[in-house]
């Protein structure tokens, strides 16, 4: 028994010595392969993904400053458009216009009310009540269709009037409705994309541009006046 | 000619010899296939990383110009909030086209034909107009079909005193 595993060990031997060399290094090139493999491609599909979002970010970066280049110095109307709808409310200024155009088209505010204030989430608004009275019913109309062409923006809710033969004068109660809104107190991160104004946007740019300024826009404190005395 | 002086049961056989040669060649093979290999992974590594680095050098550079824009990207955002409102406040509450159609109305305005009343709310124009006769009515009715300036015209109502003569009623879609 001894015997023959001598033997079977003499006639392996050579055999084995000559194939264990390539056998061994075929093995080692495996699990290497498999190891490298396995970590570079992880690696490599890692980097390609950020290099991908770097292209990205890169990109929207590139774009935003192009926007920025593009509009850098033009009047963009940013003025006017806070001046239709501003950050505070607006009655002075409405009242003003209201006022102003009135006296241009001969009609008498035999009373007007402000009230009910609605703030939402965008936007607040406020209810002006105006009962007039004037001889001609075309001013009257002309004063509907002017008052809407003055900022800050003012809208028609309501209006009911009639002409009174008697007393030979037309009468309106109209509802009138004035808006503000506070300014944006957020600023997106540098990265956010941003985009051009849309053609509906440019539209009503082109719209609120337009408008006719009120004769003040801020309603600034003004330190007392020394104020002479008259007896000297 | 070299003398083998081993004996022969030292010697591998001729079959294990073949296989041998065989072994050798594939792991020269994969030894070369996988030293291509990681050689490719090493570059591919290398390149996007040097990609990355110069996109976010670049990335960095564009930041900074932007934030010397601070000012005109302000202006852009403070816009477009202003009239992003401004347009909500349009949609929902502008009688802007009632007014336009309560101009156009009293622009007909004919002879005979005096004004009585009106009523504007969003959606509805009405009219009201006195007319000294039913022939005046008449040719202010078609003065306004005429027009072509509504879509619809709708005689709301239809009167006759003896005191202020006809008056009648319209409602207005442009």
């Amino acid at each position: 028994m001894l015997f023959s595993t001598r033997v079977i060990v003499r006639l392996l031997g050579p055999n084995l010595k000559i194939l264990a060399g390539p056998l061994i290094i075929i093995t080692v090139v495996l699990l290497l392969s498999l190891l490298v493999g396995k970590n570079g491609f992880s690696q490599v599909s890692r980097l390609l993904k950020e290099e991908n979002e770097a292209r990205v970010a890169e990109s929207a970066l590139q774009d935003k400053l192009a926007v920025l280049r593009e509009v850098e110095g033009e009047s963009n109307g940013a003025d006017a458009t806070v001046i239709a709808l501003p950050k505070g409310n607006p009655a002075a200024l409405v009242i003003s216009n209201l006022r102003l155009l009135s006296k241009e088209k001969e009609i008498t505010f035999e009373e007007f009310s402000a009230s009910s204030t609605q703030k939402k989430e965008t936007f607040s608004n406020m209810t002006l009540d105006l009962s007039t009275s004037n001889k001609d019913y075309f001013a009257f109309v002309g004063f509907i269709k002017d008052f809407q062409d003055y900022a800050p923006i003012t809208s028609l809710n309501s209006l009911e009037a009639s002409y009174n033969k008697d007393r030979d004068l037309f009468s309106g109660d109209l509802e009138l409705v004035f808006y503000w809104s506070p300014l944006p107190r957020v600023i997106p991160k540098i990265t956010d994309p941003i985009v051009r104004l849309s053609g509906d946007e440019e539209e009503v740019l082109a719209k609120l541009t337009e408008l006719k300024r009120p004769l003040f826009v801020n309603l600034d404190a003004v330190a007392p006046k020394e104020r002479e005395t008259p007896f000297n | 000619m070299p003398i083998n002086l081993l004996p022969q049961e030292f010697k591998p056989k001729g079959y294990v010899v073949t296989v041998s040669h065989t072994l050798r060649k594939v792991a020269v093979l994969l030894l070369t296939v996988f030293l291509v290999g990681s050689v490719a992974i090493l570059g591919a590594f290398i390149f996007t990383s040097q990609r990355i680095k110069g996109s976010n050098s670049m990335q960095e550079e564009l930041k900074t110009e932007i934030e010397t824009l601070e000012a005109t990207e302000q202006r852009l955002i403070l816009l477009k909030d202003r009239l992003d409102k401004v347009k909500t406040i349009e949609d929902a509450n502008n009688s802007g086209e009632e007014v336009t159609v309560l101009g156009n109305v009293s622009d007909l305005f004919s002879e005979g034909i005096t004004p009585k009343g009106i009523l504007v709310s969003k959606g509805l124009t009405q009219v009201s107009v006195y007319a000294d006769s039913l022939a005046n009515l008449s040719h202010f009715i078609e003065i306004l079909k005429g027009s072509g300036q509504f879509a619809n015209i709708a005689l709301v109502s239809f009167d006759y005193d003896p005191e202020d003569g006809y008056t009648a009623e319209f409602s207005f879609v442009k």
